[in-house]
Formats: structure tokens, sequence, C-alpha cells
């Protein structure tokens, strides 16, 4: 492993390690049940993580990433065609600007009569918090290029599919990744949301009904495996940008 | 098969006929070339000079198929712009790197779009003469000025293209490098003798590089002046007497226009 890794790593060790510090001191002063021990939560999550948690966590990871398939699958054409032809973004940009600041969590009713409160509510809402990102992102890293850029490639006679290979792609790939990572917190905090209602499976779910129980510690469990996966998430992301953007 | 034109080796490789741009431009028209009519013959280095404004990159674009708005021809041996058929390597102010490419593959580049094979050989021979073996698998962010202007040079002269356009291509470097630079594109010319279209606002550079030099105008373009330039191509005559009263009058004609 590099040494910038090293560095990394040391450095999210010592984050973790203060906010434990930070967490312990608070349950020390207040000795409240709703507020345990950090190390007493450990215990509980080491014993349950497998028997009861697991399988909230692996929902919740399902919707996200079903909701961010179907959020680039239809976002990046659009983001592309929006960014390319300026007579698409003229017809569409009306649109996205009418419909990207309305709070989707608005729409979670609607979503629920139209599309039933199972998993397909769920999925869409978090397609709809990713997708307009990743529109506007890949729009105007498309825009933000010099007309320039492309000069030499129309002057070989370069094909649609070739500029978009060779330029498009890539140079929209680093805002493609910075709109993903800020749609993800958005996201994870709406999946919670939304898996507090009609199901019995998810996170959100999880930690909602441990808290009914008045079981702290489960619900403290719950809340360090969301951190962990949001974590999780935001790292296989910087991973690929660092794969794929190596240029920069 | 289509039959090879043979008449391509007495055509000249570029003939403009009465071009003019015309730019709409806060709802009033701007002519930007005016009835330019320009000849540059097979395997021959032409610089265009002019004051800024004068249209030159505009007809630069024209030339590479960029754009087909304008009144006028542009045939280039003996046929229309088409890049579909041809190759023209068009390199802009900024050499046209690719920063998401590292060199290698910036320099394979134009091979790639027109889908012809590498040769390896050949790529590796110009990386070597430009100094940048060692240096395939840098990211153009991560070289100087200089180097990133020989990794264009070696993506054109590895594709060998019919015409080689290329915009104010060594102005962005400082005084010695520029010289440098001259030197080693004339050397790349020499091999292969690509016709070349350059744009300039450096007298010197046209004297030095340039068999043809054409002078124009400003706002609208206009072709003033065509010179045949005897000291082309010849590093003794840089600085010597002759090249200095060529220098001085081409000066003195450029602020001319400037004045106008």
């Amino acid at each position: 492993m590099p040494i910038s890794s090293w560095r990394v790593l040391r450095s999210y060790l010592l984050g973790a390690v203060f906010l434990l510090v930070v967490w312990s001191a608070v349950a020390a002063v207040m000795q409240l049940p709703i507020v345990p021990q950090p190390w007493r939560v450990f215990e509980r999550l080491a014993s349950i993580m497998v028997s009861a948690i697991s399988i909230h966590a692996l929902y919740s990871i399902w919707r996200i990433a079903a909701g961010l398939v179907l959020a680039v699958i239809v976002g990046y054409p659009l983001g592309l065609l929006m960014g390319y032809f300026p007579r698409a973004d003229r017809l569409l940009a009306p649109i996205v600007y009418l419909t990207y600041p309305i709070p989707k969590i608005a729409l979670l009713p609607i979503l629920m009569l139209l599309a039933g409160v199972g998993e397909l509510s769920k999925i869409i809402m978090i397609f709809l918090i990713i997708v307009f990102q990743v529109v506007i992102a890949v729009r105007d890293g498309i825009g933000g290029l010099p007309r320039e850029t492309y000069y030499p490639l129309y002057s070989l006679g370069a094909s649609l599919g070739q500029v978009f290979r060779y330029i498009i792609f890539p140079a929209t790939l680093p805002k493609f990744f910075t709109a993903i990572r800020v749609a993800m917190a958005t996201a994870i905090s709406v999946l919670f949301f939304t898996e507090t209602f009609g199901t019995q499976y998810g996170m959100g779910y999880f930690i909602m009904d441990a808290w009914l129980r008045v079981n702290y510690l489960d619900m403290y469990a719950g809340i360090v495996v969301l951190s962990a996966m949001g974590l999780l998430l935001f790292g296989i992301i910087d991973f690929f940008q660092s794969r794929l953007c190596r240029w920069q | 098969m289509k039959p090879e034109p043979n008449m391509s080796s007495r055509e000249p490789a570029i003939r403009i006929n009465d071009l003019t741009v015309t730019y709409e431009e806060a709802h009033h028209l701007v002519k930007v070339l005016d009835h330019i009519d320009l000849t540059v013959e097979q395997g021959q280095i032409c610089a265009l000079i002019g004051p800024s404004g004068c249209g030159k990159s505009t007809l630069l674009r024209a030339v590479a198929g960029l754009t087909h708005d304008y009144e006028g021809t542009v045939a280039i041996n003996g046929e229309p712009v088409d890049p579909h058929r041809l190759s023209i390597g068009f390199m802009p102010q900024n050499y046209g790197l690719l920063p998401w490419k590292n060199v290698r593959d910036n320099v394979e580049l134009a091979c790639r779009i027109k889908k012809q094979p590498v040769a390896q050989e050949k790529r590796d021979r110009l990386l070597n003469d430009l100094g940048l073996a060692g240096f395939e698998q840098r990211y153009p962010r991560e070289l100087s000025g200089g180097q990133q202007q020989r990794v264009g040079l070696a993506r054109e002269f590895l594709l060998e293209p019919d015409l080689l356009l290329m915009d104010e291509p060594f102005s962005a470097l400082d005084a010695i490098t520029r010289e440098e630079m001259q030197n080693i594109f004339l050397r790349l010319w020499q091999e292969n003798s690509v016709t070349t279209l350059l744009v300039t606002h450096y007298v010197e550079e046209a004297l030095y590089l340039a068999q043809t030099i054409v002078v124009f105008s400003a706002s609208p373009g206009q072709v003033r002046r065509v010179i045949v330039n005897p000291l082309a191509g010849d590093r003794a005559a840089r600085g010597g007497q002759q090249f200095q009263q060529l220098a001085n009058q081409l000066h003195d004609m450029l602020r001319g226009e400037v004045e106008h």
C-alpha cells in the first residue's frame, strides 16, 4: 500500500477514535440509558450483526444500488443530450429546473399511492434524488468544455461515438462522481425515512423498531451500521474515481 | 475501387476562392473575412500573419472543415473539404492534448480516430527524437508547455496528415523554447514535407518557417499581400541582414494595418 493510502487510513482511524472518546465522555457524564457507553453498543453489534442486522443492511444497500443504477441509466443519457445538443437543452432545461427544486420527500405520499408501499416506491425515491444531480453534472461537465477541445477530433472526421469515447465520457467523469457523492448522502437519509413505512426490512425499519421497543443498544448498533454503510459507499465511489480519473 | 485522382500532385493543396465569412453578433452582422483568395502548393508551409481580429483563426477553421458557414469555396487537393475522407491535422493554440490521456495515448489519438494501425516503431522514434522518451505514461498537466507542444507535434507527424493546420502553435512558449520548437518542427517537416498552414503573429516566425507569407488586414480580414519568402527554413539566414530587412518590411506593413 502506498504511503498516501496509509495516511488516509490513519486519519480515518484517528477521526473514529476521537468520535468514540467524545461519545464515551458524554455517556459517562449523562449516565442515562438513552446514551449507552460505546463499548456496550459494539458488544451488542457483534452479537446481533449476523443474526439480526445483516438482512436489514442488505435490503437498504439493494434499494440504494437499484435507485442509483436506474438514475445513471436515465440521467446520464439525458445529461449527455442536454450538454451536447443545445436544442435538446433548450427543450429540456425548463422541465429539469421546474422539477429539480421540489423536495422529493414531499412526493412520497403520491409515490406510495401510485407504486405501492413496497420496494418500488422506495427505489423510485432514491432514483428521483440522484437522477437530477446526474443530469446536471453531466450536462454542465460537457458545457464547461471549450469548443477547441473538439477541433482536433472534428478535423479528423471523428464519429459521434469517437467524440463520446475520447472526450465526453472521460471529461464528465469527475463531475459525475462528485454528483453521485453529494446525492448519496441525501439518498441515505431519505431512504431511512421511507423505510419506516410499509416494510419490515431495512436499516430504517430496524432502528425505528428498536426505538419503539426501547432497546437502545439495538438502536445504536443500527445507527453504527448505517453510518458504516455510508462510509463504505463513499469509499467505493472514491475508489472508482481515483482509478478512472487518474489524470487529475 | 475509386481511381486515385492523378492530378492531385498538380492541384494546389489548398485553394480558397472568394471566401467571405459573416457572423451575427448582438443582432448585427460582422464581416470577419472578405473575399479571400489563397492557394497553398503541395508540400509547402504557408504562414498567415496579421493583426488580431483579422479572421485568421476563422479561415483555419473553414479549411479544417470545422465550419461550413461561409460563402465562396475551399478545396483541398481539388476537392471540397471533407474531414471524413481527408486527414486534416488541426493543432489549436493549446496544442489540443486531451488532459485525460497520457502522452502515448495522446500521440496515438489521431491514428486511432482515423482507424489506422499505429506504427509503433515510428511512434517510438518520434517520441525519442522529441525528447519525450520516458514520458509515455505522464499526463499533459505533468508536462511543461514545450513538452506539451512536442506531444502535439508527435501526434501530427505520426499520422502524416494530408494537411496540417496550426493556430499560433508556438506563441504560448517563452522565446528560447519557441526557437527550439521551430527548429524541431522544421526538422520534422523536412522529413515528411506535410503541407502546412499556420497562423502566427510573429514576423520572425513566419520568415523562418514559411515559403509563402500572407499578410492580412483587419476587420474585415482581407489579403493585403502575398510574399514569397526566399529565406524559409534557412537557419543561417536567421538574424542576417536580408532577414532583418524583410522583417522590418513586414513589421511596417502590419503596423500600417493596425493604424488603418
